[in-house]
């Protein structure tokens, strides 16, 4: 088209007849492929690209199968006897989805309509895939001669008996359903009279659960006729065991507790719910605690492992003294963060009730005793809205308010009972110990209660002071030997320097053993009734313990009442010597108080003779003196306090 | 196309245990027949029980369907098969009624062999007339299902039997309870069915499947009642609310709400006037339209009568409740306020609101929903009543009004404080309405019902007393 056009402009002759045959030729010399139409058509005079396609029906699908026609199958179905043969719509060709066919009889064949006389020619028709779902209860089987031995009863006729044993199987053990329907009516026997008759036609009235006790026991004595106990597979013998197990009157005391919780107010059922509520949390609480309790225990008990594994030297953590140590230490690490961790939760706690499932850790508790046991502690707990305790459960829980302040820091109550036995040295502790063995009282309490491990306590104390009261005696006897040496030698000098007068000798030497004693009373002159007050108070205090003690003796086990027998008697002793000591020194004072005028001699006597019993080693020791062990050392610890308060 | 095909195939019958054998489910109640084929989820043929009676010369002419007994032909008279008890009464009139509403829309009347058609009779072939008329029967491809009240009982269940067996030529047939099929209908193997209908309340315990009988409750406060209680308040209102059904209306003229309507009423002929329970069966249709557009529960908290915790009266509160206005056939209109309302169905839970007359005693305190469902549990067993109570269904086309359900859940929690109660109620209205039929089309069409149909066989075998020892 735009090539003649040019023509036209360019006046050469025009190429119209020459374009006919090119037309024609087109398809053959098209030209080269994948150009765009335009293009060609610039070259070759091309028609317009105009496509006349003429109207027609859109064309049937070419399927790769061919259609299968559905039809009106008939089928049977075993699950019944009357071979009922209904039709259902399936495709030619399928699969009966029953898979095995079921013949049917000539019985069967003219059982229905004609329709399914129609299908008498095919020979036979499919069972249904349902009728494997038919399954039937096993009914217990018995017979007359059966029942009238083993399945007799007052309450239940036989009649009655199969009419609910048909009932139950008719309607598969749904007691439900079997107890709405039972309707049993006596039907009349021929060989009972009228008035009898009158009688059995009243029916009784039967609860679900009489059925059920009737049917069970029914079942379960057929189950063994037919197959004796020894015989059973376990999960027969187990329906026959819950068969033989029920409890009908059980089960009506349940209905009827049922039947009241379904009458429950709106109230009951709240409280009921919150009551629940609770007990969920606090069985979580629990759990939650017995965990934190079981950490704190691994992390006790993992410590001293560590602690070898870090080269430490476990011998100290072998003896449970240790042992109590690291806990301490690893409690004061510790504790800071549990402090501020059991703010965070009281002050939570404090702040709204709503703080849901709250532990108290035993550590808390231990602590927060520890904090309530100061002065302001009950009121600080009344405070915070918490229960006050009983004066039984402050006993149990060990709570105490004590009017001083204790020593700081948490103690666990189990450390008592070590700490008693315990002194600062240990030449000390082992002398208790063995105090302890020769009173046969344990090194570790059988039962140390808290009452038990106080009195614990206070028999360590004591012996604890009588061992330094020994020690003292000890002290004061060595001085007297010293002394007594010293005098011998003074006197041997003496008498190796005058050897005029022999037998004043002897009276002298008394004179100046008197003397000496005097001298030394005669210093303590002003002290002396400080002295006695003390002894007094001392003798009252023993006495006080050994009351309290046999006081406390009774509510104690019989162990404990013997072993602190002997202590008591101990202490007794003990008090016996210092009274004799006291009368003694008495006595002494009414020597010495002649005395007076020798004051200052003594003093210096005295001075002498410590610097020589600290200069010269003791003389060894006299039988005769260690009889007075006692008295004397009352007697040292006398002398002991005037000497210091000399020096002063 | 290769999603076209797929479609073409079945479901497979193991994902739903269907297995369809072209059952019919028929369901006959006091205001309608529903019936249709198993598997279908509503019934094609809905008929309503009444029927027309013309009286003629050579006997009374019967007319069935709506088409023909809405019209007012000469001294046309309506009547219902069914009895108040919800009962077939008249058997006769009821089986060719529930023939036509199977035949006029579910199947048609079959030709017949070539041979037996009529066309090439002789005279002499009289032989074979028997197996013709076996041919004509108009359900002998048909099983047929059919439903009956929770307390039909004796000589009434054989009569259905009798009809399908006879004079229908079903090959087989089963008849089910409602409450059942309702239950099923709502997925539930155990459920405490509550059916209101037209003529009464039902309260239907089912457990696995099967009615506990002694638990079965019903009273006459349902659709009907409530009719009658819109009645009652027309009449009684200050000036009454005339009631003119509209085939009485020639023309009208529109006219301000609350005043005297301006219509001109239709003239019968001396002899050829529809008889009155004809106009009473309009009426009817009136007042079932004011029931779906105007009447609706009260809400709540408590009842009518009561009181409110912020004080006053609960009817003081009901009354600043918007209104809903209602036009009658005639023209007549008025703004309906919500204390006219509430008032016909209150009666329902509250027997003391219930409007009364000489003729219209007022209903005992035992009658109503709550003392109905409260009754029948008494009656069941103490173990299943929680589970019931977690089941309670809901059906029938009376429990369609405004807030019925969740009024009916705050009196089952009044009543039972302790106990988890949970109202199955399906919200659409026709699954509502035709509650036991879907039950029944989804029970016939069950693959493993086909051993349950009592066949022509055991029918021929046993009689019609096998419905008893079968149907339990």
């Amino acid at each position: 088209m735009m090539g003649s056009d040019a023509r036209d402009v360019m006046g050469l002759p025009s190429a119209a007849p020459k374009a006919t045959p090119a037309k024609v030729q087109k398809p053959k010399g098209r030209g080269p492929t994948g150009m765009i139409r335009e293009v060609l058509d610039l070259k070759y005079e091309g028609a317009p690209p105009i496509s006349i396609v003429a109207p027609k029906f859109k064309e049937k699908p070419k399927l790769p199968f061919k259609p299968r026609p559905w039809e009106e199958t008939p089928f049977g179905n075993s699950a019944r006897k009357d071979g009922l043969i209904l039709r259902h719509w399936r495709r030619k060709g399928d699969v009966v989805n029953g898979g095995s066919a079921m013949p049917v009889t000539p019985a069967d064949s003219n059982a229905a309509s004609e329709m399914e006389q129609d299908d008498k020619a095919t020979p036979a028709v499919p069972d249904s895939y349902w009728a494997k779902y038919n399954v039937k209860v096993e009914r217990p089987q018995y017979t007359d001669e059966q029942y009238e031995t083993h399945l007799k009863s007052e309450n239940w006729s036989k009649e009655e008996t199969d009419y609910l044993v048909d009932l139950a199987t008719e309607f598969d053990l749904r007691w439900i359903v079997i107890a709405d329907r039972y309707d049993y009516i006596p039907s009349e026997k021929p060989k009972t009279d009228e008035d009898s008759m009158a009688v059995t036609l009243q029916a009784k009235p039967r609860t679900q659960e009489d059925m059920k006790a009737r049917y069970y026991d029914v079942a379960a004595k057929t189950m063994v006729l037919h197959n004796p106990l020894s015989s059973m597979s376990s999960t027969e013998f187990d329906a026959h065991e819950k068969m033989t197990k029920y409890d009908p009157i059980r089960e009506t005391q349940r209905k009827r507790y049922a039947e009241q919780l379904m009458h429950r107010t709106k109230e009951e059922k709240d409280e009921e719910e919150y009551l629940l509520r609770e007990l969920s949390r606090i069985v979580s609480s629990q759990e939650k605690l017995s965990q934190e309790r079981k950490a704190l225990y691994d992390r006790l008990e993992a410590a001293p492992s560590s602690a070898r594994a870090e080269s430490y030297s476990t011998s100290m953590h072998s003896t449970s003294q240790g042992l109590t140590q690291l806990m301490q230490n690893l409690l004061t690490q510790n504790k800071n963060k549990e402090l501020e961790k059991k703010e965070k939760r009281r002050s939570l706690l404090e702040g709204g009730e709503t703080a849901g499932p709250s532990s108290f850790h035993p550590m808390d508790r231990s602590q927060r005793q520890s904090l309530s046991s100061a002065p302001h502690g009950q009121r600080l707990s009344d405070a915070t809205g918490r229960r006050p305790l009983t004066q039984q459960e402050q006993r149990k829980y060990g709570v105490s308010h004590p009017n001083e302040r204790l020593t700081g820091g948490i103690q666990f109550r189990h450390e008592r009972i070590t700490k008693a036995g315990q002194a600062k040295s240990g030449v000390q502790t082992s002398r208790i110990g063995a105090a302890l063995t020769e009173l046969k009282i344990p090194p570790r309490l059988v039962m140390p209660t808290a009452k038990v491990v106080t009195e614990y306590e206070r028999l360590i104390e004591s012996i604890k002071h009588l061992l330094e009261v020994r020690k003292v005696s000890e002290k004061v006897e060595g001085e007297i030997k010293v002394l007594v040496a010293q005098k011998e030698q003074a006197e041997a000098k003496d008498r190796g320097e005058e050897i005029k007068q022999e037998e004043g000798q002897s009276g002298g030497l008394e004179e100046g053993e008197t003397q000496n004693e005097g001298e030394r009373e005669g210093d303590d002159n002003d002290e002396d009734e400080e002295k006695d007050a003390e002894g007094e108070k001392e003798d009252s205090d023993d006495e006080e313990g050994g009351r309290g003690e046999s006081e406390n003796d009774e509510d104690e086990d019989a162990e404990g009442e013997v072993d602190d027998n002997v202590v008591a008697d101990e202490v007794r002793d003990l008090q016996g010597d210092e009274d004799a000591e006291g009368e003694e020194q008495e006595d002494e004072d009414g020597e010495g108080d002649g005395n007076e005028n020798m004051e200052e001699d003594a003093e210096g006597e005295n001075e002498d003779e410590d610097a020589a019993s600290s200069r010269e080693s003791p003389a060894p020791t006299t039988k005769s003196e260690g009889m007075h062990k006692r008295s004397a050392s009352v007697m040292s610890l006398v002398s002991n306090r005037s000497s210091k308060r000399q020096k002063k | 196309m290769a999603t076209g095909q797929a479609s073409t195939k079945p479901p497979d019958a193991n994902e739903y245990g269907g297995d369809e054998i072209s059952a019919l489910v028929l369901d006959p109640g006091y205001s309608t027949v529903r019936a249709g084929f198993a598997g279908e989820d509503v019934p094609k043929s809905v008929v309503p029980s009444y029927y027309g009676v013309i009286p003629t010369d050579s006997g009374n002419k019967i007319l069935f369907g709506d088409n023909s007994i809405h019209t007012p032909l000469p001294r046309i008279s309506i009547r219902n098969v069914m009895s108040k008890e919800g009962t077939v009464e008249d058997w006769d009139t009821a089986a060719n009624l529930w023939e036509y509403a199977i035949t006029s829309r579910l199947t048609n009347a079959k030709p017949g062999p070539l041979a037996y058609n009529g066309l090439n009779d002789t005279e002499n072939d009289d032989v074979k007339m028997e197996g013709v008329e076996e041919q004509e029967k108009p359900l002998r491809d048909n099983p047929i299902l059919m439903t009956e009240t929770g307390w039909n009982a004796g000589k009434d269940r054989e009569r259905g039997i009798e009809i399908a067996m006879e004079s229908w030529g079903s090959p087989a047939y089963w008849l089910a309870r409602n409450g059942v099929l309702t239950s099923f209908a709502a997925g539930k193997s155990s459920a405490l069915v509550v059916d209101l209908g037209a003529s009464s309340i039902s309260i239907t315990p089912v457990h696995d499947g099967l009615i506990l009988k002694k638990g079965v409750a019903r009273s006459p406060l349902a659709g009907n009642f409530i009719s009658q209680q819109i009645r009652l308040m027309f009449s009684q209102s200050q000036p009454p609310i005339p009631l003119t059904p509209h085939y009485l209306v020639a023309s009208k003229t529109p006219v301000d709400a609350g005043t005297p309507s301006q219509a001109t009423l239709r003239t019968f002929a001396p002899n050829t006037e529809p008889d009155h329970s004809f106009r009473l069966f309009q009426e009817e249709r009136v007042l079932t339209e004011f029931k779906e557009s105007v009447v609706a529960v009260w809400p709540g908290p408590g009842r009518l009568s009561g009181h409110a915790q912020s004080g006053g009266t609960n009817m003081d509160i009901a009354r600043q409740h918007p209104g809903k206005p209602f036009e009658m056939p005639d023209g007549w209109n008025q703004m309906f306020g919500a204390q006219d309302r509430y008032r016909p169905i209150e009666a329902l839970f509250d027997p003391k609101m219930a409007l009364s007359d000489a003729d219209n005693p007022q209903p005992s305190a035992s009658q109503t929903v709550g003392a109905l469902i409260q009754s029948s549990l008494s009656q069941v067993d103490v173990d299943i009543r929680p589970a019931l109570l977690a089941a309670v269904v809901v059906t029938g086309g009376s429990s369609l009004y405004q807030g019925f359900t969740d009024r009916l859940n705050q009196e089952l929690n009044l009543i039972y404080p302790g106990v988890r109660v949970r109202i199955n109620a399906s919200g659409n209205a026709v699954e509502r309405k035709f509650g036991s039929w879907i039950g029944g089309s989804i029970l016939a069409s069950l693959g493993t019902f086909h051993q349950m149909w009592i066949s022509k066989k055991e029918y021929d075998e046993q009689g019609p007393g096998i419905i008893e020892k079968r149907c339990k």
